[in-house]
């Protein structure tokens, strides 16, 4: 397994100073960018469940993984989908 | 997967205006994980700030229509509905930032790569998809934006 500090993504921002790297990290429950700015003061979360970092929002504070919250919204699409398909039969019939 | 890319500009105003909308297909919804974008400033640079933001939204409202590129050329067409220089902006869901609000000078460009698997994505939902956008208050020239992901 890698470990966490080397599971960050990358930001590079090119001047004429030339270019800064900076490291960053995907929240494991909202999918939200964090860019690491050493010294910044804020403070982030690690969910122990998902065993990845998270951005600190009190939103993300409980474990609810990305992927179930998509799904959730994809299963709420499906639903309404078919429960339109339903009526528009009961309608014919 | 395939990857696909694309890039969108958009003039800047004093308000958030789209440059660019990576979306689920209208009729076979689907999910795109974007892996990485770039956001830069067209024509003279010089020093302001340009406020840029990234947010998802529900509808993709009415933009350019963009083709995006193949990254390699055996690839199936890209699926995702792409739109660039958006005239109505897109319905924007409230406090869903994939990049917060953030100023950066008009002569940097700023690139972002994800770790492999650490992507960014939507919901395989008709209208949903990532906006990006930016605003400035005096400087009208374009930004613009290019963006990378897997279907």
């Amino acid at each position: 397994m890698i470990p966490q500090i080397q599971r960050s993504g990358e930001v590079a921002v090119t001047d004429d100073r030339g270019m800064r790297e900076y490291r960053s990290f995907v929240c494991a429950h909202c999918n939200r960018i964090i860019i690491v700015k050493p010294g910044s003061g804020r403070q982030r979360g690690f969910c122990l469940l998902c065993q990845r970092p998270t951005c600190g929002h009190a939103a993300c504070g409980h474990c609810v993984p990305w992927e179930a919250k998509l799904e959730a919204m994809e299963g709420r699409r499906r639903f309404w989908k078919q429960l339109e398909l339903t009526s528009a039969g009961m309608i014919r019939s | 997967m395939a990857k696909y890319q694309a890039k969108g500009d958009q003039t800047l105003t004093t308000t958030f205006v789209t440059a660019l909308t990576v979306g689920s297909n209208a009729t076979t919804a689907q999910r795109n994980s974007l892996y990485r974008f770039t956001l830069s400033i067209g024509l003279t640079p010089s020093d302001s700030q340009i406020t840029w933001e990234g947010q998802r939204c529900s509808a993709l409202g009415t933009s350019t229509a963009v083709v995006p590129g193949l990254m390699d050329a055996g690839d199936r067409a890209a699926q995702a509905a792409v739109g660039e220089n958006h005239t109505v902006e897109p319905t924007l869901t409230a406090d869903a930032f994939f990049l917060e609000e953030m100023a950066l000078n008009a002569r940097a460009t700023f690139m972002w790569n994800a770790f492999p698997g650490e992507i960014l994505n939507h919901a395989a939902t008709v209208g949903m998809g990532l906006a990006f956008k930016a605003l400035h208050a005096t400087r009208t020239e374009d930004f613009l934006v290019q963006a990378y992901w897997d279907e």
